[in-house]
């Protein structure tokens, strides 16, 4: 009879793998597994990015499967947008990810900082203007109807 | 100024010379290059496509207006990921496991439709994986079908 131990995975199935997002992209390899002390339960995974990047944790509910080559995640991390451009409903280039605000411990976006072309100012996008996240950011407003919105919200960062 | 039109007026066109230079992005957002020049049939003296250079050194390919979404003077939207642009990417299976890295696409003719992958890990022979294995498209990775056996 087959022992059931057998089928088990073990530290060395799952450090070292590479972790791959539900858009395909390869994240970084697992270094580390979290465990809670008191339920003895496996609560998340480490993710090293590579030499002098900083690399991030997830939680075992956004694991989709592991998998002997690699562990597949149901999510795509927020914090992979940082960096990426942002397009508007007609495809002109609003500015760039400076910085994602998720929900306390969650993947949820709250807001996107994004740092205008327009001489470097900064808007804060909530996802209600986000039309998809993909290669780029692609809102679902147009640049000037985004830079009326602006207006405001660089007037009130300045009275914070 | 005059114009003597029983179409658009001039203001509700675009230069060429505006449009060239701008950005043409994918309907995911992937930068695909800038417009180096608009191509017009000497015929019907109607638009007929684009020219798009991928960098200030690389080569140009030409979009014909039937995979030509949004223009606008600062950027082209296409209608479909052209599938040149997973050269590069990495061919996965579901076990995660690297089959190699996309070298070189077959299409069928012309057109943005697929019909094979060349892949090619380092010191090992091109693999052709035809269209139909390909599960899912990513931005780095391209998952096959379980089907699939390297």
């Amino acid at each position: 009879m087959p022992d059931p131990v057998d089928s088990f995975l073990t530290t060395d199935d799952i450090l070292g793998k590479d972790v791959i997002d539900a858009s395909g992209s390869f994240l970084g390899v697992v270094d580390k597994l979290f465990v809670d002390p008191d339920l003895i339960q496996i609560t998340g995974i480490s993710i090293d990015k590579g030499f002098l990047k900083n690399g991030f944790h997830v939680g075992v509910d956004t694991i989709k499967e592991i998998r002997d080559h690699a562990i597949f995640l149901k999510i795509t991390p927020a914090a992979t947008i940082r960096r990426m451009r942002v397009f508007d409903i007609d495809g002109k280039i609003i500015g760039t990810v400076k910085n994602v605000i998720t929900l306390p411990n969650r993947n949820t976006i709250k807001e996107i900082i994004v740092k205008s072309h327009l001489f470097g100012k900064v808007l804060h996008v909530t996802p209600d203007f986000i039309k998809l996240v993909g290669d780029n950011v692609l809102l679902n407003i147009k640049k000037a109807d985004l830079k009326g919105r602006f207006q405001e919200m660089f007037r009130s960062d300045k009275e914070e | 100024m005059e114009q003597f039109t029983q179409g658009l007026l001039q203001e509700e066109t675009a230069s060429v010379r505006t449009v060239r230079g701008a950005t043409v992005i994918s309907p995911r957002g992937l930068v695909l290059g800038t417009i180096a020049d608009v191509r017009v049939s000497p015929k019907t003296l109607t638009f007929e496509g684009i020219l798009v250079r991928r960098a200030w050194y690389g080569r140009t390919y030409y979009v014909g207006r039937d995979y030509i979404d949004k223009v606008s003077p600062d950027s082209v939207v296409l209608s479909v990921e052209p599938v040149l642009f997973l050269v590069g990417k990495k061919a996965v299976t579901t076990e995660g496991e690297v089959v190699g890295t996309v070298k070189s696409v077959v299409r069928q003719g012309n057109t943005n439709t697929l019909k094979q992958l060349i892949v090619r890990k380092l010191f090992r022979r091109s693999k052709q994986i035809p269209s139909a294995m390909i599960k899912n498209v990513g931005i780095e990775a391209i998952i096959l079908k379980k089907e699939y056996h390297a």
